[in-house]
């Protein structure tokens, strides 16, 4: 069951929110994505570098375009999830999908 | 040796007399600068049990290795230590801006103040010239206005001042030193240390080159760590900033809020990071020889608070807003420019006027004891009006000056349950009931409830290990974090690039490159190890134990009421758990205290009299 508690048939939407300069790039808070065509949240990721483009790309990837950046947190659903795990995790209708930069705390 | 002088300089405040020393290669190379540098001065420096004001309680500034060099983001950074009148243990504290490169092209790496002048003074270090001079029309000024006062009366606006206000003259337990506007050596109560001496400020001017070993080799690295500088790893200090944090802790539950009553804030969009840059944030300005720029200047246009400006960051943002249930940034910044105008941290007393808050929620104290002001959560000008009167010490600003944990001891009635301190020192702005290895990096602080000796929360906050999990593994993650944290502080690395570094190759490296003294990757892990093991020889010998290793009460308790970390709490099971990973991994007795073994191995052999028999 998806987290907005919808029936997994019918809805084919996820959410995205975004944090920090992640925000800064998107200009949005949080987005409605279609996931019908894209299964886990790694492919989520690139489909969004291609909409938000390469300073999207550079704020979540490390050069190479493959791997994460250290500084950059994933949680699902509330759960943070383990970069390696990224890969493979799959994400299901109605799914919270979290993008956190991590900071040295200010003080 | 290249890069530094060699120098101490020793100032006797009550005699009125100073004299240098040197310091070895030996010496430079165990304990590197900064932080090495300061613990080790103030354990030899100082008899075991003093009181804090007593004039012989040394006040030591020192810079790091890297100071006034090349190498970015080390260049401006010193540290200031002395036994804190917070937690009578380890004082310690770091600024920025241009103070500590200032002092090293004066000729001196670390000063040595004791004694109290028999009146109000400050010292003149000018090059070779080192000046007593009298303060006694500072006395009162603002820290900036001291500053100003002081190049004036000495003709040179170059001059760089790092002072104390009114909090420090009243030796308020918060209390802080200033220098450049905006940057504080700002916690553990150095302020009134030197206010307890008669000291104002010690102002500095400069004029001698630095010398690096190898200045063509240094500088094609530096090039390489500018690039990375001002590259994508450091981009979110230069947009947003740290204020950044506020919106993602209080999505993750993490931020604490109304005196950790709870751990995320109703009003936190009108406080956060992004309200801040597109309202308020006028310029952002870096410090000496950095090329990340992080400095956000903020000033109110408009309202009660028009004309307030302050440098803001995440933690005195946490402080005076959802900590004490402010949404109002005006209020916010107004407080913050109190905090540096009359010199206290911003971070405790924005915690202790939380914990009054809630005293005052719990009819505790009442409006009488407050001087007539309404101290709700929520109320951002009677948090405004308190940050004065805790520096003037008026009304019960007066005993709240005495810092959180003396505060709930005096008023009693079960306000100890929520005075959120750590060995005396107030906390941050991170709830460790959801963040298992921040709370022990907090427990282990060796100067009290802290993120910045380990970073710890880092591993809870990227998911790399489970955050609602007590594991004795995370004893090892915290070591390395705190021993690695020991070098960048005894460098002085700003943390806000510390990822720009490949640890420890590139630091001893650049170590190697600016000094001449050689020094393997290895042999600077293991300056941290004995950097770490020095700092808890000194907190021991002053009577520091295994249960001063500990959380804040509510944190054992009170589980977080909602969002995402919902029902978490760290209970002292969870933290024995920890500790004893902790203590294992540093090859400490189950006590917490280093063995015979591990002072042998660290060349800390001189101090087996703190230890005792194991």
């Amino acid at each position: 069951m998806g987290a907005f508690g919808t029936d997994k048939e019918s809805s084919i939407n996820a959410m995205v929110q975004y944090f920090g300069s992640v925000r800064a790039l998107t200009h949005l808070s949080e987005e409605e994505v279609n996931i019908i065509s894209i299964h886990s949240v790694y492919e989520l990721l690139h489909r969004l570098s291609d909409k938000y483009g390469e300073a999207f790309k550079n704020e979540v990837f490390q050069k190479d375009g493959k791997n994460l950046r250290d500084d950059i947190t994933i949680a699902i659903n509330g759960i943070f999830t383990e970069q390696t795990n990224i890969m493979k995790t799959m994400m299901e209708s109605g799914d919270i999908i979290t993008l956190f930069p991590v900071f040295p705390g200010g003080g | 040796m290249y890069a530094y002088t060699g120098k101490i300089l020793y100032v006797d405040l009550t005699t009125g007399r100073y004299k240098t020393d040197t310091f070895t290669e030996e010496f430079a190379r165990a304990y590197i600068g900064g932080t090495g540098f300061g613990i080790k001065t103030l354990i030899d420096n100082i008899e075991p049990g003093l009181d804090p004001f007593d004039p012989q309680n040394p006040l030591i500034f020192a810079v790091g290795a890297t100071s006034a060099t090349m190498v970015p983001c080390t260049a401006s950074k010193f540290g200031i230590f002395a036994k804190s009148p917070a937690t009578n243990l380890l004082g310690e504290a770091y600024s920025t801006g241009q103070w500590g490169a200032e002092l090293r092209m004066a000729g001196y790496d670390i000063v040595v103040i004791k004694g109290r002048a028999p009146k109000p003074s400050y010292l003149w270090i000018d090059d070779e010239s080192v000046q007593i001079r009298n303060a006694s029309q500072l006395w009162g000024k603002t820290t900036w206005d001291t500053e100003q006062l002081i190049r004036d009366e000495l003709g040179d606006q170059n001059i760089r001042v790092s002072a104390i206000g009114p909090a420090g003259e009243n030796l308020v337990r918060l209390a802080c030193l200033i220098n450049d506007h905006f940057r504080a050596a700002g916690r553990t109560g150095l302020g009134a240390v030197a206010g307890s001496k008669n000291l104002k400020a010690v102002a500095v001017r400069g004029t001698h080159d630095v010398y690096v070993a190898e200045p063509e080799g240094l500088k094609e690295f530096c090039k390489d760590l500018y690039e990375r500088a001002k590259g994508p790893a450091t981009a979110k200090y230069r947009t947003l900033g740290t204020p950044a944090n506020i919106l993602i802790m209080n999505a993750q539950a993490a931020m604490p809020t109304r005196n950790y009553q709870s751990a995320s804030f109703e009003g936190a969009e009108k406080v956060s990071g992004e309200n801040l840059n597109e309202h308020y944030v006028t310029k952002i300005q870096g410090c000496s020889a950095c090329p990340c720029r992080c400095e956000h200047i903020a000033e109110v246009k408009e309202g009660p608070f028009k004309n307030s400006i302050a440098r803001m960051e995440y933690e005195p943002m946490m402080a005076f807003g959802p900590y004490c249930g402010v949404d109002d940034m005006g209020a916010v910044i107004k407080a913050k420019q109190y905090c540096d105008l009359y010199g206290v941290d911003a971070i405790g007393t924005g915690i202790v006027i939380g914990f009054a808050m809630e005293c005052y929620e719990k009819k505790l104290i009442s409006k009488e004891d407050t001087g007539g002001l309404e101290l709700e959560f929520g109320n951002g000008a009677a948090m405004v009006d308190m940050v004065r009167k805790i520096a003037l010490r008026e009304d019960i600003g007066n005993l709240l000056a005495e810092g959180v944990k003396r505060a709930s001891q005096k008023i009693g009635q079960g306000s100890e349950h929520f005075a959120m301190h750590i060995k005396g020192l107030e906390m941050t702005g991170y709830d460790i009931r959801g963040l298992k290895t921040a709370a022990l990096g907090y427990a282990v602080s060796r100067r009290g409830a802290d993120h910045q000796r380990s970073g710890s929360y880092s591993w809870d906050l990227s998911g790399k290990v489970d955050r609602f999990k007590a594991e004795p593994g995370r004893g090892k993650l915290v070591m390395g974090d705190e021993d690695l944290y020991c070098v960048i502080d005894s460098m002085i690395i700003c943390k806000f690039t510390r990822t720009i570094w490949k640890v420890y190759d590139d630091i001893a490296k650049v170590y190697s490159l600016v000094t001449g003294i050689p020094m393997t990757p290895a042999d600077m892990e293991k300056a941290g190890e004995r950097i770490s093991n020095l700092a808890r020889l000194f907190n021991i010998r002053e009577g520091m134990t295994r249960e001063d290793d500990s959380i804040p009460e509510r944190i054992k308790t009170d589980p977080i009421p909602s969002g995402i970390a919902k029902g978490s709490v760290t209970t002292q099971q969870d933290l024995d758990i920890m500790l004893d990973g902790y203590y294992e991994a540093r090859g400490w007795t189950k006590a917490g205290v280093p063995t015979k073994a591990k002072l042998d191995e660290l060349g800390l052999e001189a101090y087996a009299d703190i230890i005792g028999k194991e």
